[in-house]
C-alpha cells in the first residue's frame, strides 16, 4: 500500500496510546468549562428563553400572532418540523447503516451525530405541537383508551404515521445511543469521583467490561442498528406522505418519499459537518476526527447534493410533462412568482454549493466546509419552505391567492429551536463522551494492526 | 299567507316519540305586545325582561342572565316564534319576517309572502338585526347634549313650539321617504298647526327627484313608476343601478331573475347597461359599455330620436329638437333602438341621471314603446322614493335665512349625507328649535338642540306603502332595550294629544278609515300578523289614473331645450360618480361591523372605501392599489385609497358614499363622499366634473381577493346561449381509489345559478347572522383571515377596459371524497350519512391541514379568541349555533341546524317520503334572486336533480375527483341579437 494511501486510511492521528486517548476525550468533561463553552451556552441558552417566551406568547393569544392565513396554514412551524426531522437522518444513517456496512470511520463521529439526531428530533416534535390551535388537546392524536365514546383517531391520517413514525424514531435513536454509551459511562465511571461517580454508576448499568458483557453488548448494537434502519428510510418518508397524498399541486407528488429521504441524508450530514468543525475545534479532537473523516462526509454530501438537484429537475419536468395546468403552474410560480426568490436561494445552496466537493481541496478545507455546510443547512430549510408555502400560496382558485409573511414571533421561535438544539449539545459535551472511546480505541487497534502488516 | 311554523326543540333524538303540539297553532301568534293575549304577552316580556337585564342597561343593575325558574307555558325555550314585520333600513319597505328565540330578534328573513319582494332580503336588511343590539345606539333622550327624561324634553319642545307658533315662522319636519298612511297623517298633523311642511330625502347614491319631476311634466303628477321586470323582453339601463344602489334593489332583482329563470334558453330580459362607473347591475347585464354622463344623455337622446322616427311620434320627434351629434356607439343605440320598437310594450328604459330632460326623454322613450301600464305601472306607481329636491332646497334656503323656526329631523343625518351639511349643521344649531328623532348619534343629532332617542326599527310598530295601494304592517319583535320612543309618538306628544302608544294610535286611524265594526278587530289582527292587509289595502281612496297632461309633451320640450342650452356639450376630462357600495348603501349602517367586513363585491375591499379607478387612467397617474388620491368636485375634496376596477370608465372615478360619517367611522370626515355631490335644484351625483391628484400617503387595503383573473382555469364559465353546454372535463377525471359511497337517502346538495347570481352579497350576511360568524376587523383582513363561510368570488374575464364580470359564491362543497376528511388526525371533520361535510368544533385541536387540503380554501381557522365583550351585542348570537373557540377550524355545514329541525317536523308530521322539503339555508332564503337551490339531489322530483341535468352545469374542480356536492350553472351573457347584429353590419 502507497504511503499515500495509508495516511488516507488513518483515522486516528499521531498514534495515541490507549491511556492518552482516554485522558483526550474525558478532558472536556473533567476540566472547567471554557470562555468558548460559556459564550456559545450562553447565546444558545438566550435563544432558548427567547423561544419559550414566545412559545407562550402564541398559547397565550393564539395563533394569530404568527402571519400565516386562511389560505396559508402552515408556514415556519411546518417547516421547521420538516427541516428539523430531516436533521437527525444524519445521525441514525452514520450509526446504523454504516455500522451494519462496517465503515470504520463512522466510529469517531457517530457519538456525535447520534446526539444531533436526538435533539434535533425534540426540537422538530416541538413544531407539531405548538402549532397546533389547541395543544393543550395534543393528547387527543394518540389512540389511548378512553371514555367518551370511545373517540378513535383517524387512521388515513398521515398526521397520525407522523405521531407513530416519530415518536418511534425518538424511542429507538434514544435507546440506541444510551445503549453504545454504557462501557464509555462506565469509564468515565472508574475515572470520576463524588457525585459525579455515583450518577455515571447510575447510567452505566452495573458495567463490568467481561467478555459476556461486551459480546453481549455486541450484539444489542447489531440489533438495534438493524431496528433503526429501516427507520433511516421510514420517518422521512412518512413525513413527505403529509404533503404527497394531499390535493394540492405542489403536494400531490409521488416523488417526495425518496426525494424527502435524500434530502434529509443531505441536511443531516450538512449538520454533522457544521456541529463537528466545532466541536473538533473546540474539544481539540483533531486527532480523532480527522480531515479524512471529513473529506467522507463531503463526498456523501456531493452525492446526496446531486440528488437532491435531479429531485428538483424531475419535478419540473413531471409538471411540464404532466400537461396539469395547475401542477405547471406551482412550478412556474415557484421559479418566477412572488417566493422566486427562496426558489433560487435553495437551488443555489442545494445545488451549486455542493459542486465545489468535486475538489478534494474543498473536502479537506475546514473553512470550506463551514461555509459549504452552513449554505446546505440554509438551502435545505428553504426547501421545506418552498414545498410548503409556495404551494399553498396560490393553489386552485385564483380567488384565495395570498401572500404569507412571517412575523417576528416566528422567527423569533425558529431561533429557539436552535437554541433548545445548541443548548442540548453544549451540554451533551459537557456531560457524555462526544467520541467513543471504545470504538476508536478498536479503530486504533486495527489501524496498528494493518499498519504492522503492511510493512 | 302562512307564517312558517316552529320549528321543534332540536336535541329531541330522532326516533323518540315526539310531543303533541301545545297551545293554539302558530299561524295566531300575535306580536309580543298585543295586549289580546296579556299572559303570552307577559311571558315574552319575562323572556324579553332577561335578555334587558343582559344589556346591563343603567335602569337594571343586574348583570346576569337568570334561568326561568318557573318555566313560561306557551313559549317553549329554544322554539323560535316568527313575526311578520316590514324592513325600514330603507324605503323599499320590503316585507320582513323576524326570527324570535327566547325573546331576542336573531335573525331577519325577507317575507315569503310578499308579492314584491317574495322572501328575498338584502344585505342591508339582514343586518338589522345587528344594528338592534349596537351599543353605539343612543340609549336616552339628549337636550342641549345632556340626558333628560321624555318628560323634560317633551316640554322644552312644546314650549319652543309654541313660541315659533306665535312668531310665526315656517316649521318643517324633514324625513327619508315615509310609506304608511297613517304615518304620513301623523306627520301632517304635527304639522297642521303650524302651516309646517314635510319634506322627504333620501340620502344615497342615486337621487330619484329628476324621475319624479319628469313624470309631473307628463302626466301633471309626481310620481315613480313601478317597473316590473318580470314582464320585460329587454331592458336598457343609462346608468341606473337596478340591483344595486337604486330604489327597490330587492324587487327589481326579483322580477329579473323571475323571467330570466322562466324564460328557459331565451335568456331574457337581456339586459344591456350603459354606464361610467361599474355597478352590480353593470355586473349582471349581458351587455355593458362604458359611456360618460355627456356620452350618456346623447345616447338616451339619440335613442328617443330613432324611436320616435321608427314609431312615427312626430310630436316626440319635435319636442327633442335637434339631434345630438353620435357619441362612440351611436351606432350601436341606434340597433338597440330597434330591438327596442321590436319588443314594443315588453321592454325597460331607465336613467340613474339626475338631469331632467334626461328623464323626460326616458319617459317618452317608455311611453312611445307603449310599456306604460305593461311594463311601467303608473297606476299603481312606487313609493321607495317620494322627495323632491326642491322641497329640500326650500328648506336649506329657510335654516340658512333663519326664515324657518323649528325643524324637525325624523330618521335623516343631512349634516352628513347633503354636499352643504356642515353649513346646514351650523344653522341648524342656529334656530329656536332643532330636534333630530333617531337611534344613532348622528352628526345631525350632534347639530340638533333636543335629541329624542328613538326606537330601532324592530322595536317599532308601524305602517307602510312600498307602492301605491299595497299596505303593509310593522310590529315590534322585542321591547325596547333602551330608553327611548317611539319616533312618530313623539309628534303625537308635542302635538298635545292624548297620550296614546303609537300602537293605539296606529290601530285607532286604521279603525276610523275601516269604519270601525265588529270585524276590524280580526282584520288589524291578521294585518298585524302576516305584515300585510289586501283588505286594509283596498281601504286607501284610489289614486286618479294618470293622464297625459295636453301640454306634457310641449313642456318637456321646453324642459329639453333649456337643459340642452344650460349643459353646453363641452366634454368634461375627468368625472366622478358617487356610488353606493353593497350593504353599506346609503350609510346608515356603516357602523354595523357585519357590512362593515362585508367585502364589497367589485373591489373586494373591506371596512375602507376606496377610490375606484380604471387601469388606464391609474396607469397614466401612477398609481398602484392603497395609493391615496385626492378628488375634488363642486369645491369639496376627499382623499381616499385606490382601488383598480376593470370595467371602470378611464374618464370616471367611483367615490363610494356612507363612509366618513360621524356615526359609522367618526373621525374620518375627509372620506365622506357625499361631499362631492352637486347640488343646483336637484342632488346629482353622477358624472360630477372632477380633478384627481395622487396625496403621499398610501395604506395596505384590507382584501378579500387580491387577485381577479382567473388565470384561464375552468373554473367558472361565461356562456353566449342558454342552451350552449359547458365544456366538459370528465376526461380529466382520474380514477377514483375510494370505494364508491353507498347512497343514502337523503343526500343533501345545491346548485347555485350564476346567470342569477348579481354579487349582492345578501347570502354573505344572511351566513354571518344564522352561523354566528365573528367580525375579526380591518387588520385581520389585511392579513387574509377573514372568517366568512359563505364569500363571492369575482372574476375578471376578457380584456381590461371592458371585462365581463362573474360572481361564483364559493363555500364548503361538502365532497363526497373530501380531502380535508381524511387527513384530520383527530377525526373532527367525518361525513354524515346524508352526505354532509361535518365539523366537530369540539374534537377539532386546530392542525389547519384540512384547511391546507381544500381545494377550495373555504375552511376558517380561530386565529384568536374572536368573542364580543359588550353584553348587549353578544344578543344577537342564534342560539342554534354554537360559537367556536380559539384555535378551531371552523366552515359551512349547509345551515345543518335548519336541516335538523326541518327533519323533526318532518318526521313529527309523519313525511316518510320527505327528501328535506321545507328545509332552506340561510344563504338560500336570503337570495333576492333565487339563485340558490338546496335539497334532496335523490328525490327524483327534487329541483336540485332537475337543475343538475342543465346544459350549464359544472362543478368547479370537479376534475379532481373530490366529487363535490355543489353545482354550478353557467353566467349566460347574450351580446347581440341576430337583427341587430345585421342592422350594425
Amino acid at each position: 500500500m502507497s504511503a499515500a494511501a495509508h495516511h488516507a486510511e488513518e483515522l486516528v492521528l499521531g498514534k495515541p496510546s490507549f491511556g492518552q486517548v482516554t485522558a483526550e476525550i474525558a478532558a472536556p468533561m473533567e476540566r472547567r468549562p471554557g470562555a468558548f463553552w460559556l459564550l456559545a451556552f450562553l447565546a444558545a441558552f438566550s435563544a432558548l428563553v427567547l423561544g419559550v417566551v414566545l412559545i407562550g406568547h402564541t398559547m397565550w393569544k393564539g395563533i394569530g400572532v404568527w402571519g400565516l392565513n386562511r389560505t396559508v396554514g402552515w408556514g415556519y412551524d411546518i417547516t421547521n418540523f420538516v427541516f428539523w426531522v430531516g436533521i437527525g437522518h444524519a445521525g441514525t444513517l452514520i450509526s446504523a447503516i454504516l455500522l451494519l456496512f462496517r465503515q470504520r470511520w463512522r466510529t469517531s463521529i457517530a457519538r456525535a451525530a447520534e446526539a444531533m439526531t436526538i435533539f434535533a428530533v425534540m426540537c422538530a416534535a416541538l413544531f407539531p405541537l405548538i402549532h397546533m390551535g389547541r395543544p393543550w388537546l395534543a393528547f387527543w392524536v394518540f389512540p389511548y383508551p378512553n371514555t367518551r365514546g370511545p373517540i378513535a383517531v383517524n387512521f388515513r391520517s398521515p398526521l397520525l404515521w407522523d405521531v407513530f413514525a416519530i415518536s418511534t424514531y425518538f424511542t429507538v435513536s434514544l435507546v440506541f445511543w444510551y445503549v453504545g454509551m454504557i462501557p464509555d459511562l462506565a469509564t468515565m465511571r472508574d475515572r470520576a469521583r463524588g457525585l459525579r461517580k455515583r450518577l455515571y454508576a447510575f447510567f452505566a448499568l452495573g458495567w463490568d467490561g467481561g467478555t459476556r458483557t461486551w459480546q453481549r453488548y455486541e450484539k444489542a448494537c447489531l440489533l438495534l442498528a438493524g431496528l433503526a434502519t429501516p427507520l433511516v428510510v421510514s420517518v422521512h418518508t412518512i413525513v413527505s406522505f403529509d404533503f404527497a397524498t394531499s390535493v394540492i399541486p405542489g403536494w400531490h407528488t409521488t416523488i417526495f418519499p425518496p426525494y424527502f429521504v435524500a434530502g434529509a441524508v443531505f441536511s443531516g450530514f450538512a449538520m454533522v459537518i457544521t456541529l463537528l468543525l466545532l466541536t473538533r475545534k473546540a474539544l481539540d479532537l483533531e486527532k480523532y476526527i480527522t480531515d479524512t473523516h471529513f473529506e467522507k462526509m463531503a463526498k456523501v454530501l456531493l452525492t446526496t447534493g446531486m440528488i437532491v438537484g435531479f429531485a428538483y429537475a424531475t419535478e419540473l419536468f413531471i409538471a411540464f410533462y404532466s400537461a396539469n395546468r395547475y401542477e405547471r403552474f406551482t412550478f412556474e410560480n415557484r421559479a418566477f412568482g412572488p417566493y422566486a426568490w427562496a426558489y433560487w436561494t435553495m437551488v443555489t445552496c442545494n445545488v451549486v454549493v455542493p459542486q465545489v466537493f468535486w475538489w478534494k481541496r474543498a473536502r479537506r478545507s475546514a473553512f470550506l466546509l463551514f461555509v459549504a455546510s452552513c449554505l446546505v443547512n440554509v438551502g435545505m430549510w428553504f426547501e421545506r419552505f418552498n414545498i410548503i408555502v409556495t404551494s399553498l400560496h396560490r393553489d386552485y382558485l385564483t380567488s384565495s391567492w395570498t401572500y404569507y409573511r412571517p412575523t417576528l414571533v416566528e422567527v423569533g421561535i425558529l431561533l429557539g429551536s436552535f437554541g433548545l438544539f445548541f443548548t442540548c449539545f453544549l451540554i451533551f459535551v459537557r456531560v457524555a463522551p462526544v467520541v467513543a472511546f471504545h470504538e476508536v480505541k478498536l479503530t486504533l487497534a486495527e489501524q496498528k494492526e494493518t499498519a504492522h502488516a503492511s510493512h | 299567507m302562512k307564517v312558517r311554523n316552529d320549528q321543534s326543540k332540536p336535541w329531541i333524538e330522532p326516533g323518540e316519540a315526539l310531543p303533541s303540539r301545545p297551545g293554539p297553532e302558530r299561524e295566531d301568534v300575535p306580536g309580543p305586545l298585543d295586549t289580546s293575549s296579556t299572559r303570552r304577552a307577559f311571558l315574552a316580556g319575562l323572556g324579553i325582561g332577561a335578555a334587558v337585564s343582559l344589556s346591563a342597561c343603567q335602569r337594571s343593575p343586574v348583570r346576569h342572565a337568570l334561568p326561568f325558574a318557573v318555566p313560561p307555558e306557551d313559549v317553549t325555550p329554544g322554539v323560535p316564534v316568527h313575526y311578520a314585520s316590514t324592513c325600514q333600513e330603507c324605503p323599499a319597505a320590503c316585507g320582513l319576517m323576524v326570527t324570535v328565540l327566547d325573546g331576542r330578534p336573531v335573525k331577519l328573513e325577507g317575507h315569503p309572502g310578499n308579492p314584491h319582494t317574495a322572501g328575498g332580503l338584502c344585505a342591508t336588511g339582514q343586518a338589522g338585526v345587528r344594528a338592534l343590539y349596537d351599543s353605539g345606539r343612543l340609549q336616552e333622550p339628549l337636550l342641549a347634549g345632556r340626558p333628560v327624561s321624555f318628560e323634560a324634553l317633551d316640554a322644552h319642545v312644546s314650549a319652543r313650539l309654541a313660541d315659533v307658533r306665535k312668531e310665526g315662522k315656517r316649521v318643517y319636519l324633514l324625513s327619508p321617504s315615509l310609506g304608511g298612511p297613517v304615518a304620513r297623517e301623523t306627520i301632517q298633523a304635527f304639522l297642521a298647526p303650524f302651516a309646517g311642511t314635510h319634506v322627504e330625502f333620501d340620502a344615497g347614491a342615486a337621487p330619484f327627484s329628476a324621475v319624479l319631476e319628469a313624470y309631473e311634466v307628463l302626466t301633471g303628477r309626481l310620481l315613480a313608476p313601478a317597473l316590473d321586470l318580470s314582464a320585460a323582453d329587454l331592458i336598457v339601463s343609462f346608468g341606473a343601478d337596478l340591483f344595486g344602489g337604486g330604489p327597490e334593489p330587492v324587487a327589481h332583482t326579483r322580477g329579473w331573475s323571475a323571467r330570466r329563470r322562466l324564460s328557459g334558453s331565451r335568456g331574457e330580459p337581456r339586459f344591456v347597461q350603459i354606464e361610467g362607473s361599474l355597478s352590480l347591475t353593470g355586473a349582471a347585464a349581458d351587455e355593458r359599455w362604458t359611456a360618460t354622463s355627456g356620452e350618456r344623455r346623447s345616447l338616451v337622446l339619440l335613442a328617443a330620436a330613432e324611436i320616435a322616427r321608427l314609431t312615427g311620434s312626430s310630436d316626440v320627434a319635435a319636442a327633442l329638437g335637434q339631434a345630438p351629434s353620435p357619441p362612440p356607439r351611436g351606432e350601436r343605440i341606434l340597433a338597440l333602438a330597434n330591438s327596442l320598437v321590436e319588443k314594443k310594450g315588453k321592454s325597460i328604459v331607465v336613467s340613474g341621471s339626475s338631469s331632467l330632460g334626461e328623464q323626460l326623454a326616458v319617459a317618452l322613450i317608455n311611453r312611445m314603446l307603449a310599456n306604460e301600464g305593461k311594463t311601467l305601472d303608473l297606476e299603481r306607481p312606487s313609493f321607495a322614493r317620494r322627495g323632491v329636491d326642491r322641497g329640500l332646497a326650500k328648506l336649506l334656503a329657510d335654516v340658512e335665512s333663519g326664515a324657518a323656526g323649528a325643524v324637525v329631523i325624523l330618521d335623516s343625518d343631512p349634516v352628513d349625507h347633503l354636499p352643504s351639511g356642515e353649513a346646514f349643521g351650523k344653522a341648524l344649531a342656529k334656530l329656536p328649535l332643532s330636534v333630530s328623532i333617531t337611534s344613532r348619534p348622528t352628526a345631525t343629532a350632534a347639530a340638533s338642540a333636543v335629541v329624542a332617542a328613538a326606537h330601532h326599527f324592530l322595536e317599532r310598530w308601524g305602517d307602510f306603502e312600498p307602492r301605491a295601494g299595497f299596505v303593509t304592517f310593522a310590529q315590534p319583535a322585542i321591547q325596547p332595550l333602551f330608553k327611548t320612543r317611539h319616533p312618530l309618538e313623539n309628534l303625537l306628544v308635542w302635538s298635545g294629544a292624548p297620550a296614546a302608544s303609537y300602537r293605539e294610535h296606529l290601530r285607532d286611524r286604521w279603525q276610523a278609515l275601516h269604519g270601525g265594526g265588529e270585524s276590524f278587530s280580526a282584520v288589524f289582527r291578521k294585518a298585524v300578523q302576516t305584515g300585510m292587509s289586501d283588505e286594509l289595502s283596498a281601504l286607501l281612496p284610489k289614486l286618479p289614473p294618470p293622464v297625459s297632461a295636453p301640454d306634457g309633451v310641449a313642456k318637456a320640450s321646453v324642459a329639453l331645450a333649456a337643459e340642452a342650452a344650460a349643459r353646453g356639450t363641452q366634454a368634461v376630462p375627468l368625472e366622478v360618480d358617487l356610488v353606493a357600495q353593497a350593504g353599506i348603501g346609503d350609510g346608515r349602517n356603516t357602523h354595523v361591523p357585519w357590512l362593515r367586513e362585508l367585502p364589497d363585491p367589485l373591489t373586494r375591499v373591506s371596512w375602507t372605501p376606496c377610490l375606484r379607478i380604471a387601469p388606464s387612467r391609474a396607469k397614466e397617474m401612477g398609481v398602484a392599489d392603497g395609493d391615496h388620491v385626492t378628488v375634488e368636485a363642486n369645491g369639496h375634496s376627499v382623499t381616499l385609497p385606490a382601488r383598480i376596477v376593470p370595467g371602470q370608465d378611464a374618464r370616471v372615478l367611483a367615490v363610494p358614499v356612507g363612509y366618513g360619517l360621524k356615526d359609522g367611522d367618526g373621525g374620518a370626515a375627509a372620506r365622506n363622499g357625499y361631499r362631492l355631490a352637486r347640488m343646483e335644484g336637484r342632488v346629482e351625483t353622477l358624472g360630477l366634473t372632477a380633478k384627481a391628484v395622487r396625496a403621499a400617503a398610501r395604506e395596505d387595503l384590507p382584501l378579500m381577493q387580491p387577485h381577479g383573473a382567473t388565470e384561464g382555469r375552468p373554473v367558472v364559465y361565461q356562456l353566449s346561449s342558454h342552451s350552449e353546454p359547458v365544456e366538459s372535463l370528465e376526461h380529466h377525471k382520474a380514477e377514483s381509489l375510494w370505494p364508491e359511497r353507498v347512497p343514502t337517502v337523503p343526500k343533501w346538495e345545491m346548485v347555485i345559478d350564476l346567470d342569477l347570481c348579481t354579487g349582492c352579497s345578501g347570502c354573505v350576511v344572511a351566513c354571518q347572522a344564522e352561523n354566528n360568524i365573528p367580525v375579526v376587523g380591518p387588520d385581520e383582513m389585511r392579513r387574509n383571515r377573514d372568517m366568512h363561510w359563505l364569500r363571492i368570488d369575482r372574476y375578471f374575464t376578457g380584456d381590461e377596459a371592458s371585462p365581463d364580470i362573474l360572481f361564483e359564491p364559493m363555500f364548503c362543497s361538502q365532497c363526497e371524497n373530501a380531502p380535508c376528511e381524511t387527513v384530520c388526525p383527530v377525526a373532527a371533520t367525518v361525513h354524515s350519512e346524508d352526505g354532509l361535510n361535518q365539523q366537530v368544533y369540539n374534537r377539532c385541536v386546530g392542525t389547519r391541514y384540512c384547511a391546507n387540503n381544500c381545494p377550495y380554501k373555504v375552511r376558517r381557522f380561530n386565529w384568536f379568541d374572536y368573542k364580543v365583550a359588550e353584553p348587549v351585542e353578544r344578543l344577537v348570537l342564534n342560539p342554534k349555533v354554537v360559537v367556536r373557540s380559539r384555535g378551531v377550524m371552523e366552515k359551512c355545514t349547509f345551515c345543518v341546524q335548519r336541516i335538523q329541525s326541518a327533519r323533526i317536523e318532518a318526521r313529527r308530521e309523519g313525511h316518510e317520503d320527505w327528501h328535506g322539503r321545507g328545509g332552506q339555508t340561510a344563504c338560500q332564503e336570503s337570495c333576492p334572486a333565487r339563485a340558490i337551490t338546496f335539497g334532496d339531489a335523490t328525490d327524483p322530483d327534487g329541483a336540485v336533480a332537475a337543475l343538475k341535468k342543465s346544459p350549464r352545469a359544472f362543478q368547479v374542480l370537479g376534475e379532481l375527483g373530490v366529487r363535490p356536492a355543489v353545482t354550478y350553472l353557467a353566467k349566460v351573457r347574450t351580446r347581440t341579437t341576430k337583427s341587430e347584429t345585421r342592422r350594425e353590419a
